[in-house]
């Protein structure tokens, strides 16, 4: 969706001021709220994806106004829901309301790992590659209404094949519940000129699967 | 914010009162006698509000984000200082504003409504049935070229004479008048989407260049 995390050429935000010796947490309950997501998302059987997707579909003034955590949380109220882990009267009141679905929590031996190995979304696929290294491609000007990898500022334009990565899990359909639809990943190469009409000579880099490209 | 989601539906009210606080008044009118001193074009008005924090423009209702906007143009043109806003005081004597309208003004400036036309000796670039581009820029200043709008191949459809360009205009750098047409846009174009939909945009001609 073209939500406001999408902001991509937005200005207005102000100067990155980055903190000396930033602590990992700046309060305790983000430290809980990193547990729960990573924890409650394995017993909750949702991916990676669905939780970006539910963290977008915060309501952009909320969402702007709010910390990255933040955002983590309206994500995991929503998954909570949707998958009928707990109902909002749950959430709010913090007691259980119904018999609890049946889940099976990860044990305490198995956090450090789960949250310190990668997922792995590279996966096997039949369709041969359609675009090579050096290829001209162009990103599609799409505008779909669920969860997408391809940022507004970059559709419509121009590319390089810089990279091909092997397929990978498609996130525009496991982000909606659809199956991992695995499609060829690239890395683009744009010219930030075409992107910003501006003369620089910078290149933007993007990693995009296959769905997002049409040959030009 | 053209072709942003997620904002859900606009929900009409019915009997929609004019004001929804007592305060909205209030600040409206500050806003609007203000703007009656001459501090101020209609195009500087835009570009403060425009350049309010993104999360306090995205976080705050109409009224807020034109009240805290008038703040931060007065505090900038010395009107008043961040103190004295804070206090809600005057601390040292006002600097005079351009113009102080009496009350018997005040019909005459609502009725004139800021006419934009202004005469000029640029010849006239594009014709109705032309075919235009929209230049990609992204001034960090103010600008009436929507983001999703930029790059776009569209038609002039009509052609409107020569109008202050705001470009200029909300920049304190004078009225350089430039030609304004209606251009438009399919729906294809903008979101390759087929609908037979199309948008129509007031632009004036620094942003677009003709389409061979």
């Amino acid at each position: 969706m073209n939500g406001v995390h999408d902001c991509g050429g937005m200005m207005g935000y102000g100067p990155v001021r980055p903190q000396a010796d930033e602590p990992v947490f700046h309060a305790n309950w983000e430290a809980r709220m990193f547990a729960l997501m990573t924890l409650v998302g394995d017993a909750g059987g949702w991916n990676l994806d669905e939780d970006r997707s539910a963290s977008e579909s915060m309501p952009p003034a909320g969402y702007i106004t709010t910390s990255y955590y933040e955002h983590w949380l309206h994500g995991l109220t929503a998954l909570l829901q949707n998958h009928g882990l707990a109902s909002l009267d749950e959430i709010t009141s913090g007691r259980a309301l119904t018999p609890a679905k049946p889940a099976t929590p990860t044990p305490a031996s198995a956090v450090w790992s789960a949250v310190t190995t990668p997922g792995g979304y590279r996966r096997d696929v039949r369709a041969p590659a359609r675009f090579r290294i050096g290829d001209r491609v162009r990103t599609r000007n799409i505008h779909p209404k669920s969860h997408t990898r391809l940022p507004r500022y970059l559709r419509g334009h121009q590319a390089e094949i810089a990279a091909v990565h092997g397929a990978h899990v498609f996130p525009d359909s496991n982000a909606r519940g659809l199956g991992e639809d695995p499609q060829w990943l690239y890395t683009l190469c744009f010219s930030a000129s075409d992107i910003w009409g501006n003369g620089a000579t910078d290149l933007i880099h993007a990693d995009l699967w296959e769905p997002y490209l049409e040959a030009c | 914010m053209g072709g942003f989601t997620g904002f859900g539906p606009v929900i009409s009210e019915p009997d929609e009162p004019v004001f929804h606080h007592g305060w909205e008044p209030r600040a409206f009118a500050m806003v609007l006698g203000m703007s009656m001193t001459g501090s101020w074009n209609i195009d500087t008005a835009r570009r403060w509000r425009e350049q309010l924090p993104a999360p306090t423009y995205w976080g705050s209702s109409y009224y807020e984000m034109r009240h805290y906007a008038l703040i931060d143009q007065m505090i900038a043109l010395g009107l008043i200082t961040a103190e004295e806003e804070a206090s809600g005081h005057m601390a040292q004597p006002p600097k005079p504003p351009r113009r102080v309208p009496s009350a018997a003004m005040i019909p005459g400036i609502l009725g004139s409504g800021g006419p934009s036309t202004r005469p000029s000796n640029l010849p006239q670039g594009f014709a109705a049935g032309d075919k235009v581009r929209t230049r990609n820029i992204q001034p960090a200043g103010h600008t009436r070229l929507p983001r999703y709008a930029r790059g776009r191949a569209g038609g002039i459809v009509a052609v409107h004479g020569t109008h202050v360009f705001p470009d200029s205009s909300a920049h304190g750098l004078g009225d350089d008048p430039q030609w304004l047409y209606t251009v438009r846009f399919t729906a294809r174009e903008l979101w390759s989407k087929d609908t037979g939909d199309a948008v129509c945009i007031d632009l004036w001609e620094p942003y677009l260049e003709a389409l061979a």
